[in-house]
């Protein structure tokens, strides 16, 4: 008896070794591309100083969303997650318990990360929860095949002759191909390049109307349109998501595809670094010859949060900030996904295909700051959390007419936007019932000019 | 006071049946009536996510929103219109296959029943992404095959990305993934037809036509009716298919109820746990009703066999 009572003991004690042994901290993102830089320059040293280990997860955006809803659910979260919403949805995220605050001050972070953080995006509360690793950015460069294309045009209008020249259905080759199952993504890029054409993105900060409906954007649409019926198109494309599209182009089937500048990277990551030889990049064609806007980023949220299901908020604390090393932002630049916040790595990065450079050089000519209705008053955040998803977005929309679900586009345009319009008022009135102090005049900004960069002077001038 | 002899010796087995059952009633509690009483309770509430804070009671507002949601209606539409599509192609092809592979001169009756019950086995998820494949508009067997054909009409066209098609589509794909299960049902049924029956009427000089028309069909319609219940059930439930092969698209055609409850509660960028669950309170409520209605009808034919 006392012999299998031993042996009992024995095995509960090798059990509890093994649980200790195999403490670990989990990890979500969509960076798939990172994976190899976060391990070498991120986990395993982590795990080296404390011990723990750092179990990884993959997710493409849209699935990480639905994935950390369902582990929310289940308690089954990661300890830390990259941040995979909308920059205004952060408070939405925080107010429904989503992080947990960093144990760190915010004067104990360097000087460049300071000047990013933002209350309702990296800071609630006084307290700091993340910063962003990455400069801001848009989803809206046109890669191409140079075998193929030898100069991108300026215009929209030249843009479609010359994806006409390229497509040829007999031998599979198609002008472009477009992430259309994705229709949130093929929003944004609607909406993307219209505000490089001198438009807005979707709020007009002079009068604090969405404007999803005026001739710049439906200029945009239509040259998406006209694409589609010219049969430029490749038409596969009601069935591709990002990642799948750009199989297509590696496949020379389509001579180009619109994404961020994470492209060279996810390219040589699924493809092989050979396939960056036939890579180009050019800007955003715009609607008029001449007239160019910039893209205007809200302040930046967070790249990675700790989750609230993080248990031991201290090592999490420990794992985030490995982020801000030197050596990072030199890996994350040669791993040539996101351009780093920290911008002098770029030009110590060895190892970088020009085509990176070159694009992370047009992003950076091209972005800006818009006003932030959320920095003007914090109340703000309590209407972002209020307001719910209007469907169907400009992405849907143009789907649903290519495919022949909706035979007037302008007129699902005009009622998505008053929609959007209705919606914000809605969730404004909801919140001022409930004790909000708020108005649809925190939307306005008298004092900004479209295209400019919006500085934290210009809030000031305001008050 | 001892209790008699009798009585104790009649409670004792009721006792462990007791126990016996307690694992199944706990779990039936834990996954299947908990879950159902939590999501009727926050389909009365406003809540957001799981982890919400603030939740209140908002009584019937969300099932009222429902009800004017135009999209809502389009997933019930595209819910009735794929039970219309996929049931009845589902249940009359396996009723003829079923008659075929129990036809006494029919060869390779073994084979062909592995090979149709084959994709029953195989993973909604993985006949998803296959017929994404087949299906390609460009580099895709069947879009190949047309192309040889000179039918250049119909090459090219992205069948599952395509407003009008893509649900006849989806329900080509379902029918072809569950037929095997019909089969197999629909087979246990002839088997069950007595083979007396069959001799008899061919004595008599009935013909094949006759023989199923006046003794097989009438002798399976029990079955039928069970048939079309588990067919109807099935085909309700055709979630993770659906996901995989459109993710509901082309811009909500193939939305069926269960998807549209899940972009509500977990793929929305403002999830809406308490929306999503009301359409689940309703869709269970239609589920049921189904299932009353299958009673009925059984009950009905036990009574008329009686």
């Amino acid at each position: 008896m006392k012999k299998m009572v031993a042996l009992l003991l024995a095995v509960l004690m090798l059990g509890t070794l093994v649980t200790a042994q195999a403490e670990s901290m989990s990890w979500w993102d969509q960076f798939l591309n990172l994976e190899e830089t976060h391990k070498n320059v991120i986990w395993d040293p982590f795990t080296a100083e404390t011990g723990i280990g750092v179990e990884y997860q993959n997710y493409d955006a849209a699935s990480f969303k639905e994935a950390f809803d369902l582990a929310m659910g289940t308690d089954q979260g990661p300890a830390v997650m990259s941040y995979a919403w909308g920059a205004n949805e952060a408070v939405a995220k925080y107010n429904n318990g989503y992080f947990a605050p960093l144990t760190i001050a915010k004067e104990d972070l360097p000087e460049y990360v300071q000047n990013t953080l933002a209350d309702g995006y990296t800071m609630f509360d006084g307290e700091v929860y993340s910063f962003p690793t990455f400069a801001i950015n848009h989803q809206a460069l046109f890669w191409y095949n140079k075998n193929m294309v030898s100069e991108v045009p300026e215009t929209l209008d030249e843009m479609r002759e010359l994806l006409k020249q390229l497509t040829d259905a007999e031998k599979n080759v198609y002008g472009i191909a477009l992430p259309l199952t994705d229709t949130g993504r093929m929003h944004n890029i609607i909406n993307y390049v219209t505000e490089l054409s001198g438009g807005v993105f979707d709020m007009d900060y002079t009068t604090g109307q969405y404007v999803f409906n005026d001739e710049l954007t439906k200029a945009v649409f239509k040259f998406f349109v006209d694409i589609w019926e010219d049969g430029s198109v490749h038409p596969a494309s009601t069935t591709l998501k990002t990642r799948t599209v750009r199989e297509r182009w590696a496949n020379d089937e389509a001579a180009f595809a619109i994404d961020g500048c994470w492209y060279p990277g996810s390219i040589k990551n699924a493809f092989g670094a050979e396939y960056l030889s036939k890579l180009g990049v050019a800007a955003a064609p715009v609607v008029e010859a001449g007239k160019h806007g910039l893209v205007g980023a809200s302040p930046a949220t967070g790249t990675f949060y700790m989750s609230s299901f993080c248990k031991d908020t201290k090592a999490g604390t420990q794992l985030i900030l490995k982020l801000l090393s030197d050596e990072y932002a030199i890996a994350l630049a040669e791993a040539m996904d996101q351009p780093p916040l920290n911008t002098a790595a770029l030009a110590n990065a060895t190892n970088v295909a020009e085509v990176y450079v070159e694009g992370c050089n047009i992003m950076a000519s091209q972005m800006g700051y818009r006003p932030e209705p959320q920095i003007r008053n914090a109340a703000v955040g309590d209407v972002y959390t209020e307001m719910l998803t209007v469907s169907p977005n400009v992405g849907d929309i143009y789907v649903g007419y290519i495919t022949g679900a909706i035979s007037d586009w302008e007129t699902a345009l005009d009622e998505y936007n008053a929609a959007m319009n209705a919606e914000l008022d809605r969730a404004i009135e909801a919140c001022r019932s409930m004790g909000s102090d708020v108005s649809r005049e925190d939307w306005v900004f008298a004092n900004y000019v479209r295209g400019e960069n919006y500085t934290s002077e210009k809030y000031a001038e305001l008050k | 006071m001892g209790q008699p002899r009798s009585l104790k010796r009649t409670r004792t087995p009721y006792g462990w049946i007791y126990l016996f059952l307690a694992p199944t009633l706990i779990l039936f509690s834990m996954y299947t009536l908990y879950p159902i009483g939590a999501t009727v309770w926050y389909s009365l509430t406003n809540m957001r996510t799981f982890t919400s804070r603030n939740i209140s009671f908002v009584g019937l507002a969300n099932y009222k929103a429902l009800f004017a949601d135009k999209q809502f209606l389009n997933s019930l539409s595209v819910t009735g219109r794929f039970l219309l599509l996929a049931v009845p192609a589902r249940f009359v092809l396996s009723l003829l296959l079923a008659l075929l592979l129990n036809w006494k001169r029919c060869a390779g009756k073994t084979f062909f029943r592995t090979m149709f019950f084959l994709p029953v086995l195989t993973t909604s998820a993985v006949i998803g992404v296959v017929f994404i494949m087949i299906l390609d508009p460009t580099m895709g067997p069947v879009n190949i095959i047309l192309k040889k054909l000179n039918l250049t009409s119909l090459a090219n066209v992205s069948l599952l990305g395509t407003y009008a098609t893509a649900l006849p589509t989806a329900a080509v794909v379902w029918v072809w993934k569950w037929l095997g299960n019909s089969l197999i049902y629909w087979i246990a049924s002839l088997q069950s037809v007595p083979e007396e029956l069959y001799e008899a009427a061919r004595i008599d000089g009935a013909n094949s036509v006759q023989i199923f028309k006046s003794i097989v069909f009438p002798l399976l319609i029990p079955f039928a009716v069970i048939i079309l219940v588990l067919t109807v059930s099935d085909a309700i439930r055709v979630f993770n298919l659906m996901l995989t092969l459109t993710n509901g698209g082309p811009f909500f055609a193939t939305e069926t109820v269960e998807v549209f409850i899940y972009r509500h509660a977990f793929q929305s960028s403002s999830p809406r746990m308490a929306y999503a669950s009301a359409a689940a309170t309703i869709f269970g409520i239609f589920f049921m009703l189904i299932v009353v209605f299958q009673r009925m009808v059984t009950s009905l034919l036990n009574r008329r066999n009686r």
